[in-house]
């Protein structure tokens, strides 16, 4: 009994890091009325990947954040799952309550 | 948290819609709307987008109604007489929003999963019943979201003969599918809406 709880404890998750960063990104990308940006960089990616832009909306829709870079915007890297279930890594911004910007798909 | 994380999650910003270059001219920030944007990756399918797509000036590209975009030209792509590919009909399922499992369910039943991962991946060819069924499918999900597109049941029940292009040159390129962003009467309303430009004869 005893020898199992250190086994527990290394599959037990981590804490979302991002909360407020998560729940934000969540909601402005499940808004219907919500406005997408495509850099080249997303597109070429999600080509290469063949991913669509439903699947990287279902990322931002569950997906966590789990780093924010300050650029030229505040970017958000979303780890979630595409329609598939395939974990797919996002770099996004939001840049007001209606619009995000897709800035690449890694 | 940063100040710069706050600032993010606060209202947005307002950002003056000019910026100022070296000789102090102002200019507006964003671009002119595109005569043609080549959305392909986005939506799945080959697809132009005519006289919508705004360009700002850090590269990025903003489309209108993305929802209906994609509906429409998988709506398209579904009414042309050209076998589906198998990137085809994912983006297709994709579009619909749908698994695997969840189209399996809605061709019926019959149909396994690991099938329509089979037909996607181009390891099994899809059969010509089966391919009506699933344009069917595809047609009566998404016409809702494609107001400007015209579609009748009665289209893909006379879709006989579908071209196979690819049997004769593997390497065939499909013409894309050219959307125009365009008022449009629907049930006596006018509303922005994509609408398929046929190409000339």
């Amino acid at each position: 009994m005893q020898s199992d709880q250190p086994e527990l404890q290394q599959k037990r998750p981590l804490p979302p890091q991002f909360p407020r960063e998560t729940a934000r990104i969540r909601k402005v990308a499940s808004n219907p009325d919500c406005w997408f940006r495509w850099r080249p960089h997303a597109e070429q990616r999600m080509s290469e990947y063949g991913h669509v832009a439903d699947d990287v909306i279902a990322a931002l829709t569950n997906g966590h954040v789990i780093r924010v870079d300050v650029m030229e915007d505040i970017v958000f890297r979303v780890v979630g799952k595409s329609i598939d279930g395939e974990t797919i890594e996002v770099a996004a911004a939001v840049l007001n309550d209606t619009t995000i910007k897709v800035v690449t798909v890694i | 948290m940063n100040k710069h994380t706050q600032e993010a999650m606060g209202p947005p910003r307002q950002r003056p819609n000019l910026r100022v270059l070296e000789g102090q001219q102002r200019v507006a920030a964003i671009s002119a709307i595109l005569k043609e944007r080549d959305v392909s990756a986005i939506v799945g399918v080959r697809t132009i987008a005519c006289d919508a797509a705004t360009e700002h000036t850090d590269g990025s590209t903003e489309l209108p109604k993305l929802r209906e975009l994609i509906a429409s030209a998988l709506l398209s792509r579904c009414l042309m007489p050209i076998r589906l590919r198998g990137a085809e009909m994912k983006a297709m399922r994709k579009g619909m929003r749908m698994t695997l499992g969840d189209l399996a369910e809605r061709l019926g039943g019959k149909t396994a999963p690991e099938t329509i991962s089979r037909w996607e991946s181009e390891a099994q060819a899809i059969g010509p019943h089966a391919e009506k069924v699933l344009r069917l499918v595809v047609c009566e999900e998404l016409k809702k979201d494609a107001p400007g597109i015209t579609y009748d049941a009665s289209m893909l029940a006379g879709m006989n003969d579908i071209d196979d292009p690819w049997a004769i040159d593997p390497n065939y390129q499909i013409n894309p599918i050219i959307l125009v962003y365009m008022p449009m009467k629907v049930d006596n309303s006018v509303i922005d809406a994509w609408n398929e430009k046929k190409h000339a004869a």
